[in-house]
């Protein structure tokens, strides 16, 4: 017996086991999968290697200059991207150590972000010129800036 | 409750106005496989979920579709500021010019505007999530096809990113679709409709698990 082990890859999944009849099957994703740096996974729309599929081949290929901003999208990011997965692998225990990790470092980052630039949320508190809420530039408006 | 986030979900800063991509991309916003119709399909379906597996992913990637409603009405908004007479009077623009000036409204690139009829809320959990596969489709189509008509980078580099959402969506509604079947009757995943048939005398857990005749 020579039989080579399959290896796995991270685009593949778990093949359907005695999948039903008449019914859609998608395969699940494995469980604690590969992913990519926080910076890199951001621009590709995904953290997860195996998901990253871009048309022509040709996905974005430079990560973003880490201002504060950036790095808490990047963050909120990562806590959107893990909780999807979270919502369907409930069980893994690895994915839900790095959810807590990034949890964490979000409410860091915030704070360091409207201490800077003013509230992101109504219930963030106010900058010490009145009342911030207000204040642009509001995320859709154009800006030269790299930060707001 | 949903409350507001003063921040887009990834950066957009297009450089150029383009009114011309501005009229291609807003099909993102009110056409069929827009942003508006997926997050308004999924935050209604869920409703009508039986199991708190699939009422959560739609609460989530619904939520998100509406911060992806948010970025294409940016980039619509930046690539139709401070317009030249020229770029004003583009005959690829005009018609839209003329209803919204540089408003931003649901509309499908074809000038049909938003309908209801773009999405479908059935009741039915399997139904629904097969509707909800085929929907992420169709969007990740579209952004595919605004790839190959742009080529400004700045927009680009914003499309990539959302397209590439509707794969991660697609990968997790199906394996919602499996959680669920794992919840159903066995041999016959059709014999009921766990969103209305669960309260019904004679459906009783051993049919749900499809351990009795059936």
């Amino acid at each position: 017996m020579n039989q080579k082990e399959h290896v796995i890859h991270p685009w593949e999944g778990i093949q359907p086991h005695k999948a039903p009849l008449a019914n859609p099957y998608i395969p699940a994703q494995l469980p604690d999968p590969s992913v990519y740096e926080m910076p890199f996974g951001f621009i590709r729309g995904t953290i997860f290697r195996g998901l990253d599929l871009p048309f022509h081949g040709m996905g974005n290929q430079y990560p973003k200059h880490q201002s504060c901003k950036i790095q808490l999208q990047q963050i909120k990011f990562a806590v959107q991207e893990i909780s999807l997965y979270l919502d369907t692998h409930p069980a893994d225990e690895n994915v839900r150590e790095k959810l807590r990790f990034y949890q964490k470092l979000c409410r860091q980052k915030e704070e360091e972000y409207i201490r800077l630039y003013g509230p992101i949320r109504k219930e963030d508190a106010l900058c010490d010129d009145g009342y911030s809420w207000v204040k642009g530039p509001w995320p859709w408006e154009f800006s030269l800036y790299k930060e707001g | 409750m949903f409350s507001y986030e003063k921040m887009l979900q990834y950066p957009i800063k297009i450089k150029n106005p383009n009114p011309r991509l501005a009229k291609i991309i807003i099909t993102q916003y009110g056409g069929p496989d827009g942003e508006l119709s997926a997050s308004l399909r999924y935050l209604s379906q869920r409703f009508s979920m039986p199991f708190d597996e699939q009422k959560g992913l739609l609460t989530d990637i619904g939520t998100e579709e509406l911060g992806h409603l948010e970025m294409i009405g940016a980039m619509v908004h930046q690539l139709t500021r401070n317009l030249n007479d020229r770029q004003m009077k583009d005959p690829a623009f005009a018609a839209y010019l003329v209803d919204h000036t540089t408003g931003v409204y649901p509309t499908a690139a074809s000038g049909a505007p938003w309908n209801a009829a773009g999405l479908e809320v059935k009741g039915d959990p399997i139904a629904d999530l097969v509707e909800d596969l085929a929907a992420e489709q169709k969007a990740r189509v579209t952004y595919d096809n605004i790839l190959r008509l742009s080529d400004d980078p700045d927009v680009n580099d914003v499309i990539r990113f959302l397209r590439e959402r509707e794969i991660v969506h697609f990968q997790r509604f199906g394996e919602s679709l499996e959680q669920l079947r794992e919840k159903m009757n066995k041999r016959n995943v059709y014999f009921y409709n766990p969103a209305v048939d669960l309260k019904l005398p004679g459906i009783s857990d051993d049919v749900m698990d499809g351990n009795s005749i059936n």
